[in-house]
């Protein structure tokens, strides 16, 4: 059995969707696949058991059995810390113990570490520390949005000691990949770090489905509910005169607008533009028209009950939160993976054929 | 397909027909049989005979058909169409409702595809139905029959038809064909335009719409209308916020932009009317009367009063009062009372025999200083309307300038109306809507006497171009910026040179290269805005400055806009002097490309002092659109300044105009600012919106 530890320098660098993609690319290779995140941070409440987010949504996608509470042994809640910083944790054991169960019959187990490297340091459970506990090796994800980020990446190197235990790098999220070639990567690999790819920013991934959008707001979609996986990338707020709000709209992709029921002329402008759904404040419902002409051109529409400022507010949070869930980002993580990273040599450096 | 069978059938059936009073059916049923002479055939399968006709139970089974008015329940109505399709059925009016009007878009959809699948036309589906008044035929649910006439009316609304119908018949104005729209899921007013203007009896096309469909096929069709001299009046309907609002919770479409529709309406030589009554009031002058040859308008009047509001009003139209030849005035000096005015407006005095109008009318249409004539009288002691209105229409008949009539009061007036009506001289209660009118006639005759040219073509780089958009695609760049200027180079308008640099070292080379002043601008797909966050220098004087404005644009930057992604700078040779324009295009969603033109800085932004036109655009377009601004006083030089390149500007706007027809991809570019010199222009900024 093979295994990595896919860590970063600091959260919300694409961690979890790499290791999707990674194990969606070795699945195809007929590989069987585990998955382990020791500690869980993204907390969800299923029937009174609080479940990692990442690990559900891992575990959905490349089809894994295996109990969640295994997947995630520890869960970082406001206790485990408590008694982090009065009378310790030890929880070596039990992380070894999930771990072995969940490998059984596993050709590759993927593990996905802390936020970032140093997390876990007050109960010595550290990303460094697992690696060297379950006996593996450190692929680091770092996102790369100017040269700066170069003293991270050899800050983590730093930490981690020994050079053995890291297998190289994946930049992530990166804004300017031309740049990051020419400059980056000659320089990390001059001091003995291994990029694998350049992954450039991809708005896509940081979009939320009409659905998940629908139950955050708790409310209804009126038409077009076979439309909830159609993603969204920015919202809009209508309230400027129709024509001027048809020249904002055609500016962006895959935008959501949110305005008030009663504005049929800016909900026509949105349509006219190609907004990918729409969301109607305050309980107004839209007129007939409206609703068949976006019916015709497969647009949902929602009503919701609160204000216009409290839908933005709401909807604020739900766009920051984005998470790879379903089909059609699950495929843009694999292909970009496939387009812009060396899985063959990442693959050898597991010890796996890709 | 032309539609003269569809308003010329020679056999109607019925599919819904019925004799239960009060039911759509049974109306359209009795206004059928009210006047038209052709075969009729109702079909409803719970009957064998209606109103001793013969009733068939489906169309299938009725002898051949050109027209089928549908009148049955909404969800039946696309059976009823496959069956007229398999039947041969060309041509088919759907009155019944509950479609798209009523969120069912889908059923809608259905019948389109059937109709198109059998060749077949299709008026309505939420259709009042229609009037041909030359063949007799009412098929309509309206309350009553149009009187035959020579208008043609079609109406998005059916309810403003109903009410016009009932308004028409007692001013007695007649009409050739009459069409409610309704839902224009396949018939739209486009194919009404091409029917009307081929239709012998139709001499003026009048249209309510609140949206249209097709916007450009529109420009094109009104256009060859309006240049084979039939008018087109328009009253478009959601010009404002709240009536935008009201036309799309009523239709389900977007009301659109005024600008836009003003431009197309002008471009395609279409009279836009600004109420019902304007419409008419235009209507009937352009059904009855000649148009002006100018702009010269000669008042007759029967009291003060009116002839000065009269004047008041020809002239804030921008019309001339005319000045009379001399012979003019001196057999107007012969044959009127000594205490009358000769002049314009010519007064025969209150208490005036109406045969002094006659002296007056002959006198002054005959005279060649004169475009057309406004008669008004007022009901004094001694006015006899009738006799007055007599006089009018035997000097029309002899005229072949206009003459536009203001019978002012109420009951006298009225019967001077109806003289004037039987022959056809238009009457209107008070004199400023006369005057409105003949502006209206006047605009109308400058429009069908213009010369259509086609655009110019140029020698352009298309293929670069393609690349460069392309390119900016691929790289996912929605609103790219001054990066994209060469694409203006390579359509040939000029730019001021620039070089791109993504280091310090490079940045500065360019400049030396560029030679001092330059600008420095920073070139990032997710920046619109540069000036605000530091993006924009300008004066920079040599190497020193322009390397340590580099570093400090940079880390700025990356400060204000982190995430943001920066491909470099671009270095501008430093341009003094100009006066800025601006050059834009927004595509409209009914017409296309809409270009834009004004004068850069408060111009735009605070007096919005723009002129718009749709591309592509002819000569004479660039040429108006820059004439048209109200600052355009100020390209041609004051205060002893020299005059601004005018036809290198019209030049640039030909070159634009065939760059947006050409890149249907480009939503939205702006040339901001060019700069206008003494000799020649040169573009400075950009940028663009691109479709995904």
């Amino acid at each position: 059995m093979k295994s990595i530890l896919i860590g970063s320098c600091e959260g919300y660098s694409g961690k979890s969707a790499i290791c999707m993609g990674i194990s969606l690319i070795l699945r195809k290779k007929g590989l069987k696949i585990g998955y382990m995140k020791p500690f869980g941070n993204q907390f969800h409440e299923i029937d009174g058991v609080l479940v990692d987010v990442d690990a559900k949504n891992i575990r959905a996608a490349i089809g894994l059995d295996d109990p969640t509470e295994t997947m995630t042994p520890v869960m970082l809640t406001h206790d485990f810390y408590h008694r982090a910083l009065t009378k310790g944790v030890d929880i070596g054991s039990e992380i070894k113990e999930a771990y072995e169960k969940l490998s059984r019959g596993k050709d590759v187990m993927i593990i996905e570490g802390n936020e970032d490297l140093a997390g876990g340091i007050m109960y010595d459970m550290s990303d460094i520390d697992i690696a060297k506990l379950l006996d593996t090796r450190i692929l680091l994800v770092s996102r790369y949005h100017d040269m700066q980020e170069v003293d991270n990446i050899l800050n983590d190197l730093r930490m981690i000691g020994d050079p053995d235990l890291l297998v190289g790098v994946i930049l992530n999220d990166v804004l300017n990949p031309d740049e990051a070639a020419d400059l980056a990567v000659p320089f990390l690999e001059r001091h003995g770090i291994k990029v694998f790819g350049i992954i450039p920013r991809d708005p896509m991934l940081k979009s939320v489905s009409v659905g998940e959008i629908a139950d955050s707001l708790g409310s209804e979609i009126l038409i077009r509910d076979d439309r909830r996986d159609t993603l969204v990338e920015h919202f809009f707020v209508g309230a400027m005169e129709a024509n001027t709000a048809l020249r904002y709209f055609r500016r962006v992709k895959n935008f959501a607008l949110i305005t008030g029921g009663d504005r049929s002329d800016i909900q026509m402008a949105a349509l006219e533009a190609g907004a990918k759904c729409i969301i109607l404040t305050g309980n107004l419902y839209p007129s007939s028209t409206i609703l068949g002409t976006a019916k015709e051109r497969g647009v949902p529409v929602m009503v919701v009950s609160s204000d216009t400022m409290t839908t933005v507010e709401e909807m604020e949070i739900i766009m920051g939160k984005a998470r790879i869930i379903g089909e059609e980002k699950l495929r843009r993580v694999e292909e970009l993976l496939d387009e812009h990273v060396d899985m063959k040599a990442l693959g050898s450096e597991i010890g796996v054929k890709v | 397909m032309t539609l003269e069978k569809f308003f010329r059938p020679d056999c109607v059936a019925i599919v819904g027909a019925s004799r239960e009073e009060g039911k759509v059916g049974r109306v359209v049923l009795k206004n059928i049989r009210e006047g038209f002479k052709g075969a009729i055939y109702p079909i409803n399968p719970k009957s064998d005979e209606i109103d001793g006709l013969r009733c068939y139970p489906d169309i299938t089974s009725a002898p051949p058909v050109d027209l089928a008015v549908i009148v049955v329940p909404a969800k039946v109505v696309p059976g009823v169409l496959r069956e007229c399709g398999r039947k041969g059925v060309k041509n088919t009016v759907v009155i019944s409702a509950g479609f798209k009007e009523a969120g069912a878009a889908e059923l809608e959809m259905e019948c389109v595809d059937i109709v198109r699948e059998y060749g077949m036309r299709m008026l309505g589906p939420n259709s009042l139905g229609f009037i041909s008044t030359h063949s007799g035929l009412n098929a309509s649910f309206a309350a009553g029959m149009a009187i035959p006439g020579d208008i043609g009316l079609a109406s998005q609304s059916g309810a403003l038809c109903t009410a016009i119908l009932d308004w028409a018949e007692i001013k007695r104005f007649g009409f050739s064909i009459f069409v409610s729209l309704g839902n224009k899921a396949d018939i739209t007013e486009n194919d009404i335009i091409q029917a009307m203007a081929e239709d012998d009896e139709t001499s003026v096309i009048l249209l309510y719409l609140e949206g249209i469909k097709n916007g450009r096929e529109f420009m094109d069709i009104a256009g060859n209308v309006t240049a084979d001299k039939k008018p087109i009046i328009v009253i478009k309907a959601g010009s404002t916020g709240s009536g935008a609002r009201a036309v799309s919770s009523h239709t389900g479409t977007l009301a659109g932009s005024d600008v836009a529709y003003n431009a197309a309406f002008r471009q395609s030589g279409v009279i836009r009317a600004a109420s019902i009554e304007a419409m008419f009031d235009y209507g009937l002058a352009f059904a009855y009367q000649q148009l002006p040859p100018g702009d010269r308008i000669a008042i007759i009047t029967n009291a003060g009063g009116p002839g000065v509001l009269a004047a008041d009003a020809c002239e804030t139209l921008g019309m001339t009062i005319a000045t009379f030849e001399p012979e003019t005035i001196e057999t107007l000096r012969s044959s009127l009372p000594v205490a009358a005015s000769i002049y314009n407006p010519v007064d025969v005095l209150g208490d005036a025999v109406p045969e002094l109008y006659r002296y007056a009318i002959e006198a002054v249409i005959s005279d060649d200083n004169v475009s057309g004539v406004i008669v008004l009288a007022s009901p004094q002691a001694m006015t006899d309307m009738e006799h007055i209105a007599e006089i009018v229409v035997d000097a029309n008949q002899k005229s072949s300038k206009p003459i536009l009539v203001s019978l002012m009061g109420g009951e006298q007036a009225l019967k001077g109306e109806k003289i004037l009506s039987a022959g056809r001289v238009p009457n209107y209660p008070f004199p400023e809507r006369a005057a409105q009118t003949m502006r209206a006639m006047i605009d109308y005759a400058e429009i069908t006497a213009r010369t259509y040219t086609d655009p110019p073509d140029f020698d352009v780089d298309r293929k670069a171009v393609q690349e460069i958009l392309d390119n900016e695609r691929r790289k996912g760049n929605k609103r790219p910026g001054i990066e994209c200027l060469p694409i203006l180079k390579r359509y040939g308008i000029p730019v001021a040179e620039s070089i791109v640099a993504s280091t310090r070292k490079q940045a500065v080379k360019a400049a030396s290269r560029i030679g001092y002043p330059v600008v420095m601008k920073v070139v990032s797909a997710d920046i619109s805005h540069k000036t605000d966050v530091g993006g924009v220098r300008t004066d920079i004087r040599d190497a020193d400055e322009a390397g340590i404005v580099y570093d400090s644009m940079m880390h700025r930057i990356h400060r204000y806009m982190p995430g943001a992604r920066i491909e470099g700078v671009l270095v501008q040779k430093m341009l003094e002097g100009g006066r800025e324009v601006i050059i834009g295009m927004n595509r409209d969603p009914q017409f296309g490309p809409m270009i834009m033109f004004g004068l850069g800085g408060i111009s735009v932004e605070v007096m919005r002092d723009v002129a718009f036109r749709i591309a592509p655009i002819t000569e004479k377009d660039a040429d108006e659109m820059i004439k048209e601004i109200r600052a355009y006083p100020m390209l041609l030089g004051i205060r002893g300044e020299k005059p601004s390149d005018i036809d290198s500007i019209k030049e640039i706007l030909l070159r634009f105009s065939k760059l947006c027809s050409d890149f249907p991809e480009i939503v939205e570019i702006d040339i901001n600012p060019m700069l206008v010199f003494e000799d020649g222009c040169v573009a400075v900024d950009i940028r663009l919106t691109l479709e995904e």
